[in-house]
């Protein structure tokens, strides 16, 4: 049985199919219309489960529509307008294609009710993303493709692995809902290890900043809004409540913002910020009270926008000088004072800031902390908003716009604010992180439940203030600390990357080398015995089984001459041998 | 006009700096004294200029520790992995 309704993936899936066959305005036209279809429908979408289909004996659920659904599906598909309305420039109609099919994995995720869908979609959204960086087409850019994908298939296997193990305990259930977070079976450690891949939990973290600092301009914009939000919808619908995930969040919010304090290429910076803020999410999935739930869900809309915003604003800037980090950039706020203010709203967004979005969110996540008494964890999140100020706030404005200016000639002839198109996505985005931030029914009233927070408060007002106003001075005192210089920070991808190298040197040095010993013991051994065999059974076929059937064959060919000698053509000659043999014959018989 | 702004703001640098200073030493005064302070999660909040020293602390902590693995070797050329 297959319901009449229309999976929003399918909008952005079958658009792509047809984008290739426009030019011109029309092609500028159907690279909004396209996405903005998608984000109209899903607003107008009606909750409850839709696409139900029965395959094999299996009931596949593609359209599960509840309050937790709908929020992250609206927000996708909002990120999705705005990400291609800053890309609208980029000619490269495959570049479109993989992001928008990059969207429909994510959505089609978010709407799944069981774990075959889910997984399905969760498969796409890997290797759809995968090709934002290899269009990138940079030095680095394949092999930086290549570890994303592998690091996403890991994730995946785990994730199939899990389903199929919980598929066999519960005697073939698929349904994909809130997990045993109290007792976890293997098969929900496996479920939540493919997830939190995804969510880029350390140790699973470092494909983040590897593939969204090398993804293409436009890449990385979508990159920083999809795959991690993703994997914390599914880790708030299966795993509220799963306490192993508030030290891991409180680890990622502080971890994040040191790599970004030492961080030299703008956008790794903006990468490391988001698994810092990722990490805020995930803190509020593991407290799992409605309140932390609610702050998860707020915090990853409001993430998408900002970090979408900072993310424009930091590509804006590789996209016009050709490079993104600060140690050759600085006093550009003359050529691209516009960018300026966008990335500053987003960087004032992340820290945030009151009237902005992250005061409204973030926030939420800290009381609940507060709330369930884990002081720790709330007093971690509150150090990483510490660092997130510092470094999104101050650092990256600072040292791009302001600061020692190490700009190249070039750098300076190229500089300026971006194409229309460009500027209008971050005024989307900036006016969105505005509006969430002053108006919070906007937010509040989609969050999956009924919210009684109120973020402003004099109290949490004059904490926040307080909190930025002085870590400004503690940036004023040790800002020469933090100069960005030409370098890279090593992070736990070393292991992979040098055991990768390793493995290729234990592959050239010790396996092919066994291998060629095996090869030289096999000809001396093996080969050289077999042919002499070989030798002695062609010589024995040709002098002994063709000696036998030729000496027969001749022999048969001489009696034959014989007898052709008795074959005179005569009668009475016939009669007489005939006769002799027969007369022979008897004798033989007789005696 | 942002430009001209910010070339205003920079012109007068050592004021901006010394306003924005004593901008933090009254935000600091008037949470400490002037909010109620009713909703504080701890009894810590309760310490006159708490969230202000929280802030500087937390932000030196984090640079220090950063500064510190950056030394240790955490920060290498950057074709460190070309080779």
């Amino acid at each position: 049985m297959i319901d009449m309704w229309l999976h929003p993936s399918l909008l952005l899936i079958i658009g792509g199919l047809f984008l290739p066959l426009l030019k011109g305005n029309l092609r500028r036209i159907y690279l909004i219309a396209v996405p903005l279809v998608t984000f109209l429908y899903i607003m107008g979408m009606d909750h409850g489960t839709h696409g139900v289909v029965n395959f094999l004996d299996w009931q596949l659920i593609f359209g599960r529509a509840d309050k937790l659904s709908m929020i992250f599906a609206y927000i996708m598909s909002l990120m999705c307008v705005i990400g291609t309305l800053f890309a609208l420039n980029v000619e490269e109609d495959a570049q479109h294609i993989a992001a928008w099919y990059y969207v429909a994995g994510s959505i089609g995720v978010i709407f799944s009710g069981d774990f075959v869908v889910l997984f399905l979609f969760w498969e796409l959204m890997a290797f759809a993303s995968v090709f934002l960086v290899w269009f990138r087409r940079g030095p680095k850019s394949m092999a930086t493709g290549y570890r994303y994908i592998l690091v996403h298939t890991l994730g995946g296997l785990f994730l199939l692995a899990g389903f199929v193990l919980r598929y066999q305990a519960t005697g073939g259930d698929l349904t994909f809902g809130p997990m045993e977070v109290a007792n976890p079976d293997l098969a929900t450690w496996l479920i939540l290890l493919g997830f939190i891949v995804n969510a880029a939990v350390p140790p699973f973290h470092s494909w983040l900043p590897d593939a969204y600092a090398e993804a293409s301009v436009a890449g990385a914009v979508f990159m920083c809004a999809f795959t991690t939000k993703t994997a914390i919808y599914v880790l708030a619908r299966g795993f509220a409540g799963m306490e192993i995930l508030i030290p891991l969040g409180a680890v990622m919010a502080i971890y994040g913002v040191i790599y970004g304090l030492i961080e030299n290429d703008s956008r790794r910076l903006f990468a490391w910020d988001t698994v810092s803020q990722v990490g805020y999410m995930v803190v509020g999935v593991g407290l799992g009270t409605q309140l932390a739930i609610n702050g998860a869900c707020a915090h990853a809309f409001a993430h998408i926008l900002y970090n979408g915003l900072l993310f424009m604003g930091t590509g804006t800037v590789l996209y016009m000088t050709g490079t993104a980090k600060m140690s050759e950039l600085g006093g550009l706020f003359r050529k691209m004072p516009r960018t300026f203010i966008f990335t500053l709203i987003g960087g004032l967004s992340i820290a945030g800031l009151p009237l902005l979005s992250g005061f409204v969110s973030k926030s939420m996540i800290i009381s609940a902390g507060f709330e369930e008494h884990n002081l720790w964890a709330a007093f971690a999140l509150i150090v990483a908003s510490v660092g997130t100020f510092l470094i999104a706030g101050i650092k990256v404005p600072y040292f791009i716009w302001f600061g020692p200016d190490n700009c190249s000639q070039e750098v300076r002839e190229k500089a300026a604010d971006p194409p229309w198109n460009m500027q209008a996505a971050m005024t989307v985005a900036a006016a969105l992180c505005l509006f969430i931030g002053c108006y919070t029914p906007y937010l509040y009233d989609m969050l999956p439940f009924a919210v009684h927070y109120h973020p402003y408060s004099a109290y949490h007002l004059s904490e926040t203030l307080q909190i930025v106003a002085f870590t400004g001075l503690t940036f004023y005192f040790f800002r020469r600390e933090l100069v960005p210089t030409a370098h890279i920070c090593l992070d736990i991808d070393w292991f992979y990357r040098f055991g990768g190298k390793g493995f290729m040197w234990v592959d050239n040095n010790l396996i092919q080398t066994v291998d060629n010993w095996v090869a030289k013991i096999w000809q001396a051994m093996g080969l050289r015995p077999l042919m002499i065999i070989s030798n002695f059974w062609s010589w024995f076929d040709w002098h002994g089984i063709d000696g036998v059937v030729d000496g027969i064959a001749r022999s048969v060919r001489g009696l034959g001459g014989k007898v052709r000698c008795l074959q005179s053509g005569h009668m009475q000659y016939n009669i007489f041998f005939a006769a002799g043999m027969a007369a022979v014959g008897i004798l033989v018989l007789l005696f | 006009m942002i430009v001209a702004i910010i070339e205003k703001l920079r012109a007068n640098m050592k004021t901006l700096v010394r306003v924005c200073m004593a901008g933090a030493v009254l935000i600091g005064l008037w949470g400490s004294f002037l909010v109620d302070h009713s909703h504080a999660h701890t009894v810590l909040e309760q310490v006159p200029l708490f969230w202000s020293f929280f802030g500087i602390f937390a932000g030196a902590a984090l640079i220090l520790v950063a500064r510190t693995l950056a030394r240790l070797g955490i920060m290498t050329r950057e074709d460190y992995y070309d080779d």
